[in-house]
């Protein structure tokens, strides 16, 4: 995030870094080929009521409607959900911390984070960050089903300054889940005629991620933005994601264009169908070998004014992926399409 | 890196089912379950994953001559197994229980409008059921009801 903004203060007039408050609206539609649409409207705000201090905060609803494999058996056809999100945060030079809070019918989280951040010289930046993430697991419609998982995190950062083009990050992520981690919808089928059992996931994960990021700004005003992550965690999994991004700034407008690439192998306690009962066993396509690739593109404009309101902004972006599990022969592959507008003003 | 990064622990490992007593499930639970469980528009169709096979129900055949038969021996042995597989998460005893007795939800109940299975946990059927899965054991020779025997 913190690149994100440093790459968009080199194409943003100055006019707009010192705004002192700023709100934007941000809608977007997803849909897929497994019967899932989802609307998420989010509206943010951001105040800068000194030099150094920052707050910010955002509320965000998701309407769900799904009739995907995940959730299809004879005794239920799809489901229709809204969660709700409400997030606040507070900076103070090299300080931040933040909270969020989110509830579904049958989920509740509460997210406290804590980040510091030290920069040298203006050529090396360090920050280290730590979360934890308190989870309420439900069952729609059912008021005795109670579980709960728990999720602690730390990363550590650091970012060169390699050239005046040139930024570099490179951060380390750690997590570990301890709780329900299954889902009370999903059952697994045996190979032997006529069988079927809930999910039985593993009560703890550890999880590891490595990922470096290369900000390039080019020729004229144009900007290359790519990352590369490592991800594995002792359920077996092991990960790879690689994107890039080409910005071009074109006075008032800025388009990109992005593509992103992930592949993965599976859980150790993954099968598509199990011959015997196993200690862990999950239905979860998430956990088992799959790639996907998005692609796509965002045109963004912002027309800095003399009056109160400095500036005013809107951005449309438009993208596609698809999905392709090697080894859930109930929905071998997923496409879709996400679509978002957003508006926004600076005070 | 990687190697060191992902942990140890075996979690592919064989679990062997609960040791419950299959002459009391067969003598005794599965009559309940044919009875309560088996219509076709719930349990008794073959799309779910807890399935019970019963007289005039769902038949593993899937001839119709054979579906007022007394059950196979595969027939009841997948009964068993189904009812095994659903222990996890305490599903085969709450499941069919009123959520104001401490059941969970069950479409069925809501689907049909006559409230769930169980009313509550006096109710001799859900006893019989608690008493297989707290270790009840039958004579292996007991008479299972619609046998023909």
């Amino acid at each position: 995030m913190r690149l994100q903004l440093i790459i968009a203060g080199m194409l943003v007039p100055s006019a707009a870094r010192a705004q002192v408050a700023s709100v934007d609206v941000r809608n977007g539609l997803y849909q897929d080929t497994d019967h899932t649409t989802i609307n998420t409207t989010v509206v943010a705000a951001k105040a800068s009521p000194t030099t150094d201090l920052k707050v910010d905060g955002h509320y965000l609803v998701d309407i769900i409607t799904s009739a995907s494999v995940d959730v299809i058996s004879a005794a239920t056809t799809a489901f229709h959900e809204t969660r709700h999100e409400a997030a606040g945060g507070v900076s103070w030079h090299g300080l931040s911390a933040g909270y969020v809070y989110s509830v579904e019918n049958d989920w509740e989280s509460h997210t406290a984070s804590a980040d510091i951040q030290q920069d040298f010289n203006h050529r090396f930046t360090l920050s280290l960050g730590g979360r934890y993430v308190a989870n309420a697991v439900g069952r729609a419609k059912d008021p005795n089903f109670h579980r709960s998982l728990d999720a602690y995190g730390g990363d550590v950062g650091l970012t060169f300054v390699l050239s005046p083009m040139d930024l570099l990050h490179l951060s380390y992520t750690a997590a570990y889940l301890d709780g329900y981690q299954a889902s009370p919808y999903r059952f697994v089928t045996f190979d032997k005629q006529m069988l079927g059992a809930p999910e039985t996931d593993p009560t703890t994960r550890l999880r590891h991620a490595v990922t470096l990021r290369w900000n390039h700004h080019g020729e004229g005003d144009t900007a290359l933005r790519s990352h590369v992550r490592v991800y594995s965690d002792d359920w077996g999994i092991v990960s790879a994601t690689i994107g890039t991004e080409w910005v071009i700034g074109m006075g008032a407008w800025e388009t990109g264009l992005h593509v992103r690439g992930y592949a993965q192998n599976g859980a150790d306690f993954y099968q598509a169908s199990y011959t015997q009962p196993m200690r862990y066993m999950t239905a979860d396509r998430e956990l088992s070998p799959f790639i996907d690739g998005f692609a796509g593109a965002r045109l963004g404009w912002h027309h800095g004014t003399a009056s109160f309101l400095k500036e005013f902004r809107f951005e449309i972006k438009v993208d596609g992926f698809g999905f392709y599990f090697f080894d859930f022969p109930r929905l071998r592959e997923r496409a879709g399409v996400i679509g978002e507008l957003a508006l926004g003003v600076s005070l | 890196m990687l190697f060191v990064l992902v942990g140890c622990q075996p979690l592919d490992q064989p679990r062997s089912l609960p040791s419950l007593d299959e002459p009391y499930f067969r003598c005794r639970v599965q009559p309940i379950l044919g009875r309560s469980c088996a219509a076709f528009a719930c349990h008794g169709d073959g799309l779910r994953y807890f399935r019970v096979f019963a007289r005039n129900r769902l038949r593993m055949t899937g001839k119709e001559g054979d579906r007022n038969a007394a059950l196979s021996d595969a027939e009841r042995a997948a009964n068993f197994e189904s009812a095994l597989a659903m222990i996890d998460g305490d599903f085969l005893l709450r499941k069919p229980l009123a959520s104001e007795a401490g059941g969970y939800f069950h479409r069925g109940a809501e689907i049909f409008g006559e409230g769930n299975v169980f009313a509550d946990t006096n109710d001799p059927d859900y006893r019989t059921l608690a008493a297989w899965l707290n270790g009840a054991k039958e004579d292996p020779a007991c008479i299972e009801p619609g046998s023909d025997q």
